[in-house]
């Protein structure tokens, strides 16, 4: 996502649509997108960008988006409109590491780990935050 | 732990069930008159818990209940008399009851002593001696020589259960003397052995009747032993060495399980009273058959089916209908290209819409649920209070969803303390002031408008609207400037403020400065509101407005900014539809608000999009392209064209240009007394929709009341117009709430004007026409075969004559389907012609009176007068007059009389279908026509115009025909003016009164041949007369 790469726990993730038709609510808080009907049920979509406060130029259309299980009690679904989805990787502890001293702020709270990767960082996103936000 | 713990479940619904009738049965009793019957009810009731709490060894809840039952015993057997004070403890006895059937697992330690003491003192008092209840139950039963019956009915359960494992039950009889004496045995013994084998059930002892003996010298003890077991009867004699002759099979019917408790007693003693004494037993027997046959009838009419099953039928439904929205929608195009789809559509939409309200019955109970508990606290508030008082309950048969009814009982509860509280003066203040002293709560349910409202009503004092405002600066909930601008019933609303309380005194009833707001969001939670009427000294009303169910509503769709958006019907009243130019109905400004003129009345307007947010956007005329719109207001082209007219029309700008042929549709929404109007771009038909809740991460947007996915499987929005009304800042006072309706029939009058009634039906083709029962004399069904063709004329026999039908599809630019062959055919027989041809349908669907909207420009065609939108559908308006013409040129000619001179007529007609086919022949007859929607117009329109004739209906809005021609006779210039009234109002009283009125002729609609032919005659008098 704008040129950074975020990850997510895989278990998390219940499944990764493309080309979404989603309902935009007109006066809900700025970083909701809209809602979309996957499969008889409402999904919640997030502009994540917005919400972990990364400055993003609109105009590409992005209709990729992960949709998140929602914890058994909670009947929200939520999802997150993405770039593009890149790979399903495996991760060593070794690897992560918690967020420097220094990323603080709206970025920082979502953020649980970052990833070494060989030539870039990976932030690790935190799903519970979000499902809070 | 407890004993037959798989059985409780249904023992506790059971008992709550019982509980509750006691509870009625208590406190609907009339004192002075006491209703033997209700008596009956409420002892069986006690017994019958008594009983089954029994099996379940519910020691408390057996002894309290006893003792209940013992008292109402003696009340049924007139031994005691029923006091006020009676059933006081009585009720306090059973709510410990209650308690302890709502948490059995604890009823072991609630202390009934004090209840029993003092039931058990009403026993005495009566000179009754009293049976305590664990007494009775463990008494020994060897040693009396009545066992209590009732005892027996605990057991009852026991045999029930074993018969139910293949048990048979058996009577037992020995001699005291003879077989445990002589035996050396005893019946402790006995006793022992038989449950070896099988289940003890009941001892019974009788003195043998000496006359049973030979020797008649030493009387007996005989024991009865009731018993069962899977043992046949003759392995029995050896097991308990008894002679088989005294043992005897009985015969226990199994009765449906919730039946048992309550009738085990006549089960168990009608055997009993067969053996002992046959004569008595027979004399019972009839009314016990009778009893149990209209039992089990009853039984069969219901069944127990557990709520969350119920639950999931309902959301399967809901789910079905969505399912059928989509199938519905994608096989739309394709119905015509698969054969026999339609009728297999159509019949899984009627099923699955049918399906649903049945299911939805299910889940719906009689609001009594909740009233029933009313009138008890209605009686203890007055004891506390020292008030007198009485509650009287209304519309208890109304129906509300479970869940709705479940919730309302607090709210209720509340207004109802509060207005017994706050709102009955005491009795001596109502004395003084000359009212009864007896103050009346009214509770009230009935359906209005896919609601259901229930009022609160009390004759009490009225809500003070000054203490309010006192109350409401003194607490700052408020600022004195917000309080200038609020009318009283937005002060009203302030009482459901957090923290606000008008009672001078706090009293333990109400009056804490809680509840009120809690009232509030329970109802609001349901989907409902509340409002508050007042008047001071005359009482006070709360209507509760409440949906009938939560989770399926129809709703219109509408769209804004392409987006579309769900707004529940419930809430609309109408939809205005106002064209740009369109002099009668236009945006006015007060300010910068928008306003419309409505039958009347002022209508606050806002527009969807402003409220919600969205971006303004137009596209723009020259480019193509989307662009925002800067207007302030929505509705400033109307002003730009009229500044436009008036500028002759040079400075036509563009931005008059790109409105010019815009729509602007007003949805006029009601919600309880307030009424608004929401613009919106586009309406897209009504939808039923299931409504899923918002998601926790946007509700804190007023204006959504949940979310629902469409046919189409997109989402859309439910638009909350409560919401809209706070968002858009809207304040109602009692200036623009609706008055009641002080003049009804001045009301349905309007409604008269607007409406058409509209006779729809279909050809051969799968187009729906439409023509105007006005015009219509009958419908006649007829086969296919009695159509006889002469030449290429069809002709049908009608009343003995030759009727020449038609085929409209033979005329009209719709499609026409030669293979059909369907044998029933409809004739539609028009009435007012000269010349009558009747036109055949194929389908007759409906009859509709509706307010129609007619499009001229969509579908055109000779004989078709246009198009409109009913239930979803396009629908074409037949134009009579010129089918018939195309069909019979010669009879159906239009004689051009007055080519040479152009005559202007003023056509004055509220429905835009007639308006459009006066227009159309008369200008086919060479005149001029001018047309006005209705009488005030018509008088403007004179004032400036000069018109050779006018032609008029009676009936329209604002100003009536009536109303109107009486000016035009009293203005000097017009007085000699022919006017023609042309209605559908055929009675001859009316048409007198027209007449005197100072019509020059009374004409129905619509015959075109009599219409021209008198307004010809009526000119020629006119250029006579000049």
């Amino acid at each position: 996502m704008n040129d950074s790469l975020f990850g997510i726990d895989i278990v998390l993730i219940r499944e990764i649509n493309r080309n979404v038709e989603y309902t935009s609510v007109p006066g809900a808080r700025p970083y909701i997108v809209g809602l979309f009907n996957m499969r008889g049920q409402v999904v919640t979509l997030f502009n994540l960008s917005r919400l972990i406060g990364i400055r993003k130029e609109d105009g590409k259309l992005r209709t990729t988006c992960i949709i998140l299980k929602a914890p058994a009690n909670d009947p929200n679904q939520i999802g997150f409109l993405i770039d593009k989805p890149g790979d399903v990787i495996d991760l060593d502890k070794e690897d992560c590491e918690v967020p420097p001293a220094n990323v603080v702020g709206v970025e920082g709270e979502y953020i649980s780990q970052v990833v070494k990767l060989k030539d870039q960082l990976l932030m690790i996103l935190d799903p519970d935050k979000i499902f809070k936000a | 732990m407890l004993k037959n713990e798989e059985y409780i479940q249904s023992f506790l619904e059971e008992a709550k069930i019982h509980v509750e009738s006691v509870e009625n049965g208590l406190v609907n009793m009339n004192l002075d008159d006491i209703d033997a019957e209700q008596i009956n009810t409420i002892f069986r009731a006690v017994h019958s818990m008594k009983g089954s709490a029994g099996f379940f060894n519910l020691e408390k809840i057996v002894g309290l209940s006893h003792c209940m039952e013992n008292l109402f015993g003696e009340i049924r057997n007139q031994k005691v008399n029923l006091s006020s004070d009676m059933v006081d403890i009585l009720l306090a006895a059973n709510d410990c009851l209650k308690k302890m059937v709502d948490d059995v697992l604890v009823s072991e330690d609630v202390d009934i002593s004090d209840y029993v003491e003092s039931i058990s003192g009403f026993l005495k008092s009566s000179d009754k001696s009293p049976s305590s209840p664990s007494d009775t139950a463990k008494k020994p039963p060897a040693s009396s020589h009545e066992i209590d019956c009732s005892v027996t009915s605990i057991k009852n359960e026991l045999l029930a259960d074993a018969i139910r494992h293949g048990h048979t039950y058996y009577l037992l009889k020995a001699g005291f003397n003879e077989d445990f004496v002589k035996k050396s045995t005893n019946p402790i013994e006995l006793i022992q052995t038989i449950k070896s084998i099988g289940e003890f059930i009941d001892l019974k002892a009788a003195l043998s009747e000496p006359a049973d003996h030979e020797e008649a010298s030493v009387p007996d003890i005989i024991l009865e032993f009731y018993f069962t077991s899977v043992l046949q009867k003759d392995f029995l004699t050896d097991a308990l060495d008894i002679p088989e002759e005294n043992i005897a099979e009985l015969i226990f019917e199994l009765e449906p399980e919730s039946e048992i408790t309550g009738h085990a007693d006549e089960a168990i003693n009608e055997p009993l009273q067969k053996l002992d004494s046959p004569g008595a037993g027979e004399k019972e027997k009839p009314r016990e058959i009778g009893n149990r046959k209209s039992q089990a009838l009853a039984a069969e009419d219901s069944i127990r089916v557990h709520v969350s099953l119920l639950n999931d039928l309902l959301n399967l439904a809901s789910e079905m209908v969505l399912g059928r929205n989509q199938l519905l929608r994608t096989m739309e195009g394709h119905r015509k290209s698969i054969a026999g789809i339609d009728p297999v559509l159509q019949n899984i939409d009627h099923i699955t819409t049918e399906l649903q309200e049945k299911v939805m019955q299910t889940r719906m109970q009689p609001i009594s649920n909740v009233f029933n508990k009313f009138p008890r606290i209605i009686r203890e508030l007055a004891r506390k209070l020292g008030k007198e008082m009485e509650l009287k309950l209304e519309g208890s048969e109304v129906e509300l969803d479970k869940s709705i009814i479940e919730a309302i009982g607090d709210p209720l509860t509340h207004l109802i303390r509060n207005a017994a509280d706050h709102g009955l003066e005491t009795s001596d203040i109502r004395e003084k002031l000359g009212k009864p002293r007896k103050g009346t709560v009214l509770m009230k349910a009935y359906h209005e408008g896919g609601y259901v409202n229930i009022d609160v009503i009390d004759d009490g004092a009225g809500i003070d609207i000054e203490r309010i405002k006192d109350k409401a600066l003194e607490k700052g909930l408020i600022h004195n400037s917000d309080l200038a601008m609020m009318g009283d019933q937005e002060i009203l609303q302030l009482l459901f403020k957090p923290g606000f309380s008008t009672a001078d005194k706090v009293t333990d009833v109400s009056g804490r400065g809680v509840g009120m707001d809690v009232v509030k969001t329970n109802i609001e939670q349901l989907g409902g509101t509340i409002e508050i009427f007042s008047a001071v000294s005359q009482g006070t009303t709360f209507r509760l407005l409440l949906p009938l169910t939560l989770a399926i509503i129809p709703s219109l769709i509408v769209q804004v900014e392409n987006q579309r958006f769900a707004l529940p019907q419930v809430n609309l009243q109408e939809i205005v539809r106002i064209k740009p130019g369109q002099l009668t109905r236009k945006i006015e400004f007060i300010n910068n608000s928008e306003v419309l003129r409505l039958r009347g009345g002022l209508l606050p307007i806002v527009h969807l999009g402003n409220v919600l947010g969205l971006p303004r956007t137009y596209i723009d005329p020259v480019t193509k392209q989307k662009k925002e719109d800067k207007r302030v207001t929505i509705f400033g082209y109307c002003k730009q064209k009229n500044e436009a007219d008036n500028l002759l029309q040079e400075d036509e700008t563009v931005f008059h240009m790109r409105n010019i042929n815009k729509v602007i549709r007003i949805l006029v929404i009601k919600i309880g007394s307030r009424k608004l109007g929401i613009a919106v771009d586009a309406i897209h038909g009504s939808e039923e929709i299931l409504v899923k809740p918002l998601s926790s991460f946007i509700n804190d947007c007023r204006c959504y009341s949940g979310v629902t996915i469409m046919g189409d499987g997109k989402t859309a929005l439910i638009l909350d117009p409560e919401g809209i009304i706070v968002k858009a800042n809207l304040r109602f006072n009692d200036g623009n709430t609706e008055k009641p309706e002080i003049n009804p029939e001045e009301e349905i009058y309007n409604n008269i004007g607007e409406q058409q009634n509209l006779l729809l039906f279909k050809c051969s083709g799968p187009e729906t026409m439409a023509i105007d029962l006005f015009m219509v004399s009958r419908v006649e069904e007829i086969e296919s075969g009695d159509i006889e063709r002469i030449g290429d004329k069809e002709y049908i026999k009608f009343r003995q004559d030759s009727l020449r039908v038609i085929r409209p599809e033979d005329y009209l630019p719709i499609s026409k389907d030669n293979s059909s062959s369907n044998q029933k055919l409809y004739i539609i027989i028009p009435k007012l012609v000269t010349n009558p041809i009747g036109i055949i349908a194929e389908i007759i669907d409906d009859t509709i009176q509706k307010q129609i909207s007619l499009n001229h420009e969509g579908i055109t065609g000779k004989g078709i007068v246009g198009s409109s939108i009913i239930n979803d559908k396009i629908v074409l308006l037949l134009n009579v007059y010129e089918l018939f013409e195309l069909a019979d040129p010669d009879n159906y000619k239009t004689a051009q009389i007055h080519e040479n001179k152009k005559f202007k007529i003023l056509v004055v007609e509220d429905t835009p279908f007639f308006q459009k086919i006066e227009k159309d022949y008369l200008e086919e007859a060479g005149y001029q026509v001018i047309t006005a929607n209705h009488g005030k117009e018509a008088w403007q329109l004179l004032q400036n115009n000069p018109v050779d004739a006018v032609v008029c209906d009676i009936q329209m809005p604002v100003m009536d025909g009536i109303e109107l021609v009486k000016r035009i006779r009293a203005d000097k210039g017009l007085a000699d003016l022919p006017v023609m009234a042309l209605t559908s109002m055929t009675g001859e009283l009316q048409k007198k009164e027209g007449l005197e009125a100072g019509f020059d002729k009374y004409e129905f609609k619509l015959d075109k041949m009599q219409l021209l032919g008198m307004l010809g005659s009526m000119l020629e008098k006119r250029r006579d007369v000049i």
